[in-house]
């Protein structure tokens, strides 16, 4: 009985519930389309979401520890922004691109000094850099986006190969990679769990809350930084109006992917399939032709009811668990 | 004690009991009409749960209340309320954000009174307000007020619904002394209108005051009723004050065989010097190397206060040594870093991380002991969490368990390895066995006595006397916030004049 209950316990897994849903989006889309099932159209999709996927790694971390970021989207503009004016300038893309981060490390950093030293709460905190960092990108080029003097070879990251496969499919490797180790093997990533799974214990405990959530929105502001640098390159011209909406497209993901809301638990590699799932299925309306609008109404349904499902099974894997302990 | 007609409530036998717990046994008693009774005991005693089951929030599990003669089972708050009972909580439940006046008025259609006689009402709540606190003003906004005055505000509403018994749950806890003072005056003015007040508390000085009875629970049981003037004679006689009804709430003192560490007296570990806050007034000690010192008191009397400031979580003036230096971090990472660790009394709030497995819990208060090359070792994490299930016996699934499912003498086993693993050379144990069933319990003793062997310098708060003369070398006696008396333990110990000090008595 109780190693029946172990070895079954994927199955209560979000991850590979996530999985099954992959698999049969795959199968639905390539009966139903007939171009989906074509290696450069899985391309396409990652493009599509590579920037989703980079900023979201180090946004699972920080809802692991119960914060959140909404400033990533205004974040991703004002960079797009920044970096693609540098450029036109004649400055290096390499150098550029540093300075862009640097400017995603400097939200990340006003973001985590009010919310983990002055205690605003993060929805608050991050509204207002939200906002401030959209103006921010919309006073830097006077509202109007950058489209001449794009220096040749701009587009090359986000549309570039290496040995056939794009660009964007490495970064998102790299990037999931790295953070994949740091939640699992981490003092970061465990401080972060355990930040969100009992505050006070963590404090009884000694860790530095504040400087774990503070160094998380700093890793957010940089990586959100550098999808700003990839927009800017996917779409070559820095465009102050781009990333609405980012922000929620990272938690869906996020969320999707198994990590909790008020922190304590969570999954990078959950976090990359929720991406996929969104892309797919964005990817495969689109082909069907169906309008936008229903696409939406589709995310909006697919997030709560995997959320539902989530708690659902969370319950009865504790019910189920506390029987056998008492048992 | 005059004016009385006979019994407003009886209890018979009234029994409640929760998966596992019986948290009333068999309670009988008697609570006269117009009369202050007070019902003492310490936690865990079943207070909260016999004013549960008068409230309607708990269902009895068997026996009977009867109220002026007619069986009483209300099975929600607004039944008991119509029926004549009603309560002033521990946690007061005005609105900081509205005036005196709306306050006052706030959720008055739950009352019998209704709607309708609304505005009728609000002359009586007027009227009894200006007699209990007549500087309160109706326009006045409640964050303003003081925690007495808030409290006063509850009162005038409780009075208002007219009914004639008052259930006041621990009233003083947020009160100053002056305070105190007035809150008595307003009871005694609501005892000459003609009302019963059934008193909680935990402080015994209070029930002297105040009580005309007074009620002893203690693990669940009804343990003596007797009339408050009797004792107090009886006291005058008697020079050690009071000690009846501490042995009444404390119980008998079995003791195990008390067995002495084999403290180092030639190596202090730690040096507390005149340390004072708000709650503590010059509390000094010496804890030695291989030592089990306790702390002992009633609830209140300083000793949670004593591990809160010692962990850095409070401040206060004085000085701490250890190991001779004087530690100046003030704070609980300073505290872990000058070799302190604590095992918290909140074991669910502040020890464990619940939705983590017990691998995870256990290296968390010093994860370099599983850090290789910087990175976490998967196989220094098992190691270290394997090592430690079998040196604390934990009994568990496996290693990987989440540590919400354990019992809790197991989460009290992991709380202790995570502590442990600090290895800093003084534990701080708040009520180390709260919560944990007798087996477990004392399976913690014997690790608590092998540490101390091992040469850790061990503090043990305590509230239970039997636990603190089984353990521990040296007792420090707490009263009031203030370190009355050190005795050594042996077998010459008094364990009446333990509780004489205790209680406020002469050392």
């Amino acid at each position: 009985m109780r190693q029946k209950a172990h070895g079954l316990g994927f199955l209560r897994d979000q991850r590979f519930l996530l999985l099954i849903i992959l698999v049969v989006i795959n199968v639905l889309f390539g009966l139903t389309s007939r171009n989906f099932f074509e290696l450069s159209n899985y391309y396409n999709m990652l493009k599509q979401m590579a920037m989703i996927a980079i900023t979201g790694s180090a946004a699972t971390l920080l809802m692991m520890t119960g914060n959140f970021d909404l400033s990533t989207g205004s974040t991703v503009a004002c960079t797009a922004v920044l970096y693609t004016l540098m450029a036109t300038q004649g400055i290096p893309m390499a150098a550029a691109a540093a300075l862009a981060v640097l400017a995603g490390v400097l939200v990340g950093v006003v973001n985590g000094t009010f919310v983990a030293r002055v205690g605003i709460p993060p929805f608050i905190a991050t509204l207002g850099m939200m906002y401030i960092v959209r103006g921010l990108g919309l006073v830097a080029c006077n509202g109007r986006s950058i489209r001449e003097n794009i220096p040749p070879g701009f587009s090359s990251l986000a549309r570039g190969d290496f040995l056939g496969i794009p660009i964007p499919v490495y970064l998102i490797a790299l990037f999931v990679l790295v953070f994949w180790l740091l939640e699992r093997r981490s003092l970061l990533g465990k401080y972060a769990m355990a930040i969100g799974g009992n505050k006070n214990a963590a404090f009884f405990s000694g860790i530095n809350a504040g400087a774990v959530i503070f160094w998380i929105f700093v890793m957010v502001g940089a990586l959100a930084a550098f999808s700003g640098v990839m927009m800017a390159s996917r779409f070559g011209a820095g465009d102050p109006r781009s990333g609405n909406g980012f922000e929620f497209d990272v938690i869906v993901a996020i969320l999707l992917g198994g990590t909790s809301l008020s922190g304590g638990k969570g999954s990078v590699i959950g976090m990359l399939l929720g991406a996929m799932v969104v892309a797919m299925l964005g990817n495969g309306l689109d082909m069907l032709n169906v309008l936008t609008f229903w696409q939406s109404i589709l995310k909006g349904a697919i997030l709560v009811a995997a959320v539902i499902l989530n708690e659902k099974i969370l319950a009865t894997a504790r019910k189920r668990s506390a029987q056998a302990v008492t048992a | 004690m005059s004016g009385q007609e006979g019994t407003v409530i009886e209890v018979r036998g009234l029994t409640k009991s929760f998966p596992g717990v019986l948290a009333l046994n068999d309670v009988s008693f008697d609570i006269r009409r117009n009369t202050v009774h007070c019902i003492v005991g310490e936690n865990g005693a079943g207070k909260s749960t016999f004013i549960k089951i008068l409230t309607g929030a708990f269902e009895k599990t068997a026996g009977e209340v009867l109220m002026d003669g007619k069986s009483f089972g209300p099975r929600t708050v607004r039944e008991a309320m119509s029926r004549g009972i009603s309560v002033l909580y521990q946690e007061l439940n005005v609105v900081n954000d509205l005036t005196v006046e709306e306050n006052l008025t706030l959720g008055k259609e739950n009352h019998r009174a209704g709607f309708i006689r609304k505005s009728e009402d609000m002359g009586r709540v007027v009227e009894i307000l200006k007699g209990l606190d007549a500087s309160i003003r109706l326009n006045m906004s409640v964050g303003d007020l003081s925690v007495a005055q808030k409290q006063v505000i509850e009162i005038a509403k409780v009075v208002s619904t007219e009914s004639p018994v008052l259930i006041m749950d621990e009233p003083t806890a947020a009160l100053s002394e002056d305070e105190v003072r007035r809150l008595f005056a307003v009871i005694r003015k609501l005892k000459a209108d003609g009302m019963t007040i059934i008193y909680i508390s935990h402080k015994l000085a209070e029930v002297f005051e105040i009580g005309d009875y007074v009620t002893v629970f203690r693990d669940g049981q009804m343990v003596g009723t007797r009339a408050v003037g009797e004792i107090s004679r009886a006291c005058r006689d008697v020079p050690e004050a009071c000690l009846e009804l501490v042995k009444m709430m404390l119980g008998k003192v079995v003791v195990e065989s008390y067995i002495p560490s084999r403290t180092d007296r030639s190596r202090k570990l730690l040096e507390v010097r005149k340390i004072s806050n708000k709650k503590l007034h010059d509390v000094h000690f010496d804890l030695f190397k291989g030592e089990i010192l306790g702390f002992y008191g009633l609830v209140g009397a300083g000793k949670t206060e004593v591990a809160r400031a010692l962990y850095g979580l409070d401040e206060y003036q004085g000085e701490i040594l250890i190991n001779g230096k004087p530690a100046r971090a003030r704070s609980v990472r300073g505290a872990l870093a000058a070799g302190f660790s604590m095992v918290p009394e909140e074991r669910r709030a502040d020890g464990i991380f619940a939705a983590l497995s017990i691998r995870a819990n256990i290296p968390m208060m010093r994860m370099a002991s599983i850090l290789r090359g910087g990175l976490i070792s998967n196989i220094k994490e098992k190691r270290l969490a394997d090592q430690y299930i079998a040196k604390m016996s934990v009994a568990a699934r496996d290693r990987d368990q989440k540590v919400a499912f354990l019992s809790g003498g197991n989460q009290q086993k992991v709380v202790i390895s995570k502590c442990l693993n600090r290895e800093g050379d003084i534990l701080l144990m708040d009520e180390p066995t709260r919560g944990v069933d007798v087996g477990a319990k004392h399976e913690i003793h014997v690790i608590i006595r092998g540490l101390a062997n091992e040469g850790k310098g061990i503090i043990v708060f305590s509230s239970e006397l039997p636990e603190i003369l089984h353990l521990c070398d040296r007792i420090v006696l707490m009263h009031d916030g203030s370190v009355r008396e050190i005795v050594k333990n042996g077998e010459d110990v008094d364990s009446n004049h333990i509780m004489a000090v205790i209680a406020g008595g002469k050392v």
